[in-house]
């Protein structure tokens, strides 16, 4: 049938519907219109009276009920035959059920979920895996999972029979004291998940069960984030969570953390000893702002325990509940170790204040700047010669992640934000380490990720550079060496980053040259200025390390430009300034190299203050351009500051403070005072033994300078002793290296601890003037008795080389005006 | 407990409008998927009220996104997804019944004279309808929202920007023909 004959049918309809029955007919024959279309309206008044549309209504509501009716007892999921609805809300209902094959006696809680996307069931099947890790005696297990057609996706949990940790506190009447003992077996079992990448993010009373045989049971354990991985994505949301209970993260939808489960343990730890008064007020709509401000309600004073103990208990609570920017408990282990306290009646942590709170907030801050861009600091090392010592932003978190686990543990948050923000389900806690997660990270990827390019290739991006800041060069390296897709995705952003921390890893490992030659093919790739940038800069350091000085030079003035049309630029351009002005003193540019050290210094104060790595490798490279000035009380200045900054945020066993206690020692040592000089020198080689080992190139070096030290003050046999333990042979073709243990070699034979060389370890090139001397005033001495030709030989020598010094050495000085004598 | 103690439903969340096709596929999308949960949800609790349905499920997102501000359209679309996601059901339905061997089943309206709560056949009626949408399509919309969704004739009338009177004829026609429809099949 046409559109135009249905028109006139409706025309024609429309017409007579109104009209008297007997009248219908009539007027229908009479009408002006094809056969066909009178015989569809004849039939259609037929049925004018007998239906209408209300009717018809009322009987499709009737089919859609006798579609399930009330049966939803006894429908069979799976295995399980559902008996009851248990519980209702917002986020699914629950259903008691027990096996429909009756093979054992088993009895569930089924969950169906609200949301119940496309890929919900292989997600459900991903977190199941990780879930099932879960193996506590006190924590609720999931048995399954899975979709069904009707009633959607559902979880199978154990059934507890239990009543919530509230009531249970309320009918008991519990003493403060023994909530606190109940909180503590909560604050095991999430240490238990922590340690096992999982967070329980949905804390609350109703989700703590005490059995009838007293015992905790901890349910829905990690649903929350199941929840929000199971969403077929059209969701911004991170999960379902409970207002009352929320952490400020997750109420402004930020990475789920550890933090996320303290947080609602002091909620609950609070509620439970203010009889149930929330913390942050009775009304719900000031929750959020109070929150984020940190604005709680103390605890109310309890009879039944001591004052300073109360004092505690508020204490712990604030700390659970510190807002974001505050430092809270690094781990649940923290937070039971200092309930634990409480019971012990011992001095808790939470009052103390941590020594290391400047360190967390230092990687707090730091971290920010970490995360958007990367910065190379070039620093000058004092006193030796033409060598630079780079110290690099890795190497400075390295050092920090290593030193302590405590301090570790502040990195760790990190990763594992990371690692939240991009795969639900992951928590970190205090029984693992900082590589287990990553080792962990990156397995996960490649299981469960490896369909999702990418996905696969920031997150690998972002387990490499945890790699590298934990010194893991060569697990980087593996983790990044893969060639991109070719040709570049849409966000090809993710694979140039990729090219430059693999450059990064190659800086660090000594491969200049492939560091070079990866981040040359990166300068054809369409990027922006400030990726550029850092393409450069990251040039500029492979280059100088190739002994390049011009093309760093170039690099690093290309940076400048790049980044100051970015206005994200503003590390890249003080990274490069800073490059620029190692490069100014490598080249003896001196007073241009100072000229950009105060300028960095200035600015670096003004943003961070004096507290901060920048600005204490400012002042370290400025301490190397005054002692190469020969301005050795600025350079003394410089490098107190320095060293004092450095100890505050690396602690004491760390390369970093080691190569500013030696390059301290080396100013004492040209300003005369032997005994501070040594001093500082032994503390850098304790130090770095204590760091490193002895193995490293930087230990060697600082070692020679002891030597030399012991050689100046004539006490060869303290010179002897630390000179047989020093490697003759470089570890590695840097010219730097190969001239120190060149001049080892040459000083051990010298003293008569091994035979002469066969060869010359100098391959033509000249010593510097100060070693010169020194080995000429070594001469001298073992000469002064025996053979007066030789004597004066050498004193000529030593004078002569001594007259080539840019800088003055008294304690040459003084050397040599004792053996005149 | 308190209502705020109920965890937040990840709907209830500001999201942004997207432009252009993506926007409106997304949008269906959406649809579809409050549409699925609102009636899994009510499965789950033994009844299946379409009309409530759609009006619940307007109650619980109307806070949550700017897109579903318009009430008539989102119960519109809700209302056409809430229709096939129900007949899918009654043929999954049929399916099981009959082994997989799904055929149409037969059941006239005037033979039997149901009554309100006698249930119609929803396969034959969903065959009516599409019947009726091949004559016009405007019609089969409005018996949709009608029968589906519950909406008053001035609702209809604005979700179709057409007219009351026109609403009013077309519902008298479409009642006359999904009866001979039904009765024929």
């Amino acid at each position: 049938m046409s559109v135009d004959d249905w028109a006139r049918v409706q025309q024609l309809f429309d017409e007579l519907c109104d009209c008297p029955h007997d009248e219908r007919a009539s007027r229908l024959a009479a009408a002006d219109a094809p056969d066909s279309v009178k015989e569809q309206v004849a039939e259609l008044l037929v049925h004018d009276d007998a239906v209408n549309l209300d009717r018809v209504a009322e009987q499709v509501r009737s089919a859609a009920e006798t579609l399930d009716g009330a049966s939803v007892a006894g429908t069979d999921i799976g295995p399980w035959r559902l008996l009851r609805r248990i519980g209702a809300g917002g986020m699914g209902d629950v259903f008691l059920a027990e096996r429909a094959d009756g093979r054992f006696d088993a009895r569930a809680a089924i969950k169906f979920v609200a949301g119940s996307g496309e890929n919900a069931l292989q997600l459900f099947d991903r977190e199941r895996r990780v879930l099932a890790r879960l193996d506590h005696p006190a924590i609720a297990r999931m048995f399954d999972a899975g979709e069904h057609p009707r009633l959607g996706a559902y979880l199978v949990m154990e059934y507890i029979e239990g009543r919530p940790l509230d009531q249970h506190v309320a009918v008991e009447r519990l003493e403060p004291l023994a909530v606190v003992e109940w909180i503590t077996r909560v604050a095991e079992v999430l240490a238990h998940a922590h340690g096992r990448l999982i967070l329980h993010r949905d804390l609350k009373p109703a989700h703590l069960l005490i059995t009838p045989d007293d015992q905790l049971k901890v349910l829905d354990f990690g649903i929350a984030g199941l929840l929000a991985s199971a969403d077929d994505g059209s969701n911004t949301a991170p999960g379902s969570y409970t207002p009352r209970y929320a952490s400020p993260e997750q109420i402004v939808h930020q990475a789920t953390t550890t933090r996320t489960d303290l947080f609602a343990l002091g909620l609950l730890l609070h509620e439970l000893l203010s009889d149930g008064r929330p913390a942050f007020g009775p009304d719900p709509e000031h929750w959020l702002r109070r929150k984020l401000a940190g604005q709680r309600d103390p605890l109310s004073r309890h009879a039944g325990i001591d004052a300073r103990r109360w004092r505690d208990l508020d204490a712990i609570v604030g700390r659970c509940l510190a807002p974001p920017e505050e430092p809270g408990y690094a781990s649940v282990s923290e937070l039971d170790a200092d309930l634990r306290a409480v019971l012990d009646d011992r001095p808790v942590r939470a009052r103390t204040g941590g020594t290391l709170e400047s360190v967390r907030r230092w990687i707090r801050r730091h971290r920010l700047a970490s995360a958007s861009t990367a910065i190379a600091l070039a620093a000058v090392l004092a006193g030796a010669g033409a060598s630079l010592w780079f110290a690099r932003e890795a190497q400075i978190e390295r050092d920090i992640a290593v030193t302590e686990t405590a301090k570790a543990r502040q990195i760790t948050r990190f990763l594992e934000e990371v690692f939240t923000t991009a795969t639900p389900g992951i928590g970190q806690g205090p029984d693992t380490t900082v590589r287990v997660l990553l080792d962990e990270g990156a397995e996960r990827i490649q299981r469960d990720l490896g369909d999702r390019p990418e996905i696969t290739a920031y997150l690998e991006l972002a387990i490499a550079r945890s790699y590298m800041f934990l010194g893991l060069y060569d697990e980087a390296f593996d983790l990044l060496d893969r060639p991109p897709p070719d040709p570049l995705p849409a966000d090809a952003g993710t694979w140039i980053e990729r090219a430059i921390v693999t450059a990064r890893v190659d800086l660090l490992r000594g491969r200049y040259q492939d560091a070079l030659d990866g981040l040359d093919v990166l300068l054809d790739q369409p990027m922006d200025d400030l990726m550029r940038a850092r393409v450069e800069l990251r040039r500029a350091e492979a280059l100088v390390n190739l002994g390049d000085t011009d093309g760093a030079r170039i690099a690093a003035e290309r940076t400048q430009t790049l980044a100051d049309e970015s206005p994200d630029g503003l590390t890249q351009r003080a990274s490069a300034f800073n490059m620029l002005g190692a490069i100014a003193y490598n080249e003896g540019r001196l007073e241009e190299a100072r000229e950009r050290f105060i300028e960095l210094l200035d600015v670096h104060l003004a943003h961070y203050g004096e507290l901060h790595a920048t600005t204490s490798m400012t002042l370290f490279n400025l301490g190397g351009v005054s002692l190469a000035q020969g301005d050795v009380d600025g350079a003394l200045d410089y490098y107190r500051r320095a060293v004092a900054a450095f100890e505050a945020l690396f602690g004491v066993d760390n390369r970093t403070v080691a190569m500013g206690h030696r390059a301290y020692g080396i100013a004492y040592q040209r300003a005369g005072d032997a005994e501070a000089a040594e001093r500082h020198l032994v503390r850098a080689l304790t130090a770095l033994e204590n760091w490193n080992g002895r193995e490293s190139p930087v230990w060697q070096e600082a070692g020679l300078k002891l030597v030399e030290l012991h050689l100046l003050t004539d006490r060869i046999d303290q010179a002897a002793a630390l000179l047989a333990e020093l490697p003759s042979r470089a570890v590695d073709d840097l010219s730097s290296h190969q001239l120190v243990a060149c001049r080892t070699e040459r000083l051990q034979a010298l003293l008569g601890l091994t035979p002469p060389p066969t060869a010359d370890c100098t391959a033509g090139r000249t010593l510097p003037a100060f070693a010169r001397a020194l080995e000429h005033l070594v001469e001298a001495r073992l000469a002064s008795s025996q053979d007066p030709a030789a004597f004066n030989r050498a004193i000529d020598a030593g004078r002569a080389a001594q007259a080539e010094l840019s800088v003055p050495e008294p304690l040459l000085d003084v050397a040599f005006a004792a053996l005149d004598r | 407990m308190s209502s705020t103690d109920d965890p937040v439903d990840p709907d209830l969340h500001a999201r942004t409008v997207n432009d252009g096709e993506e926007g409106v596929e997304r949008y269906h999308q959406d649809l579809y998927r409050i549409a699925r949960r609102e009636l899994q949800r009510m499965m789950r609790g033994g009844t299946i009220d379409t009309v409530a349905l759609v009006n619940e499920a307007y109650l619980r997102v109307q806070n949550s996104d700017r897109r579903w501000n318009d009430r008539g359209h989102f119960l519109a679309s809700m209302t056409t997804i809430i229709r096939h996601v129900l007949i899918d059901y009654a043929r999954e339905r049929n399916a099981q019944r009959r082994g997989g061997d799904w055929q149409q089943v037969t059941a006239s309206v005037l033979d039997r004279v149901p009554g309100p709560e006698e249930p119609i056949d929803l396969i034959a009626l969903e065959s009516a309808l599409s019947k009726l949408g091949e004559r016009s399509p405007r019609m089969e919309k409005v018996v949709e929202l009608r029968v589906f969704g519950g909406l008053t004739s001035q609702e209809i009338a604005d979700a179709l920007d057409t007219s009351t009177a026109t609403v009013t004829r077309d519902m008298r026609l479409a009642s006359a023909f999904l009866a001979k429809a039904l009765a024929d099949a």
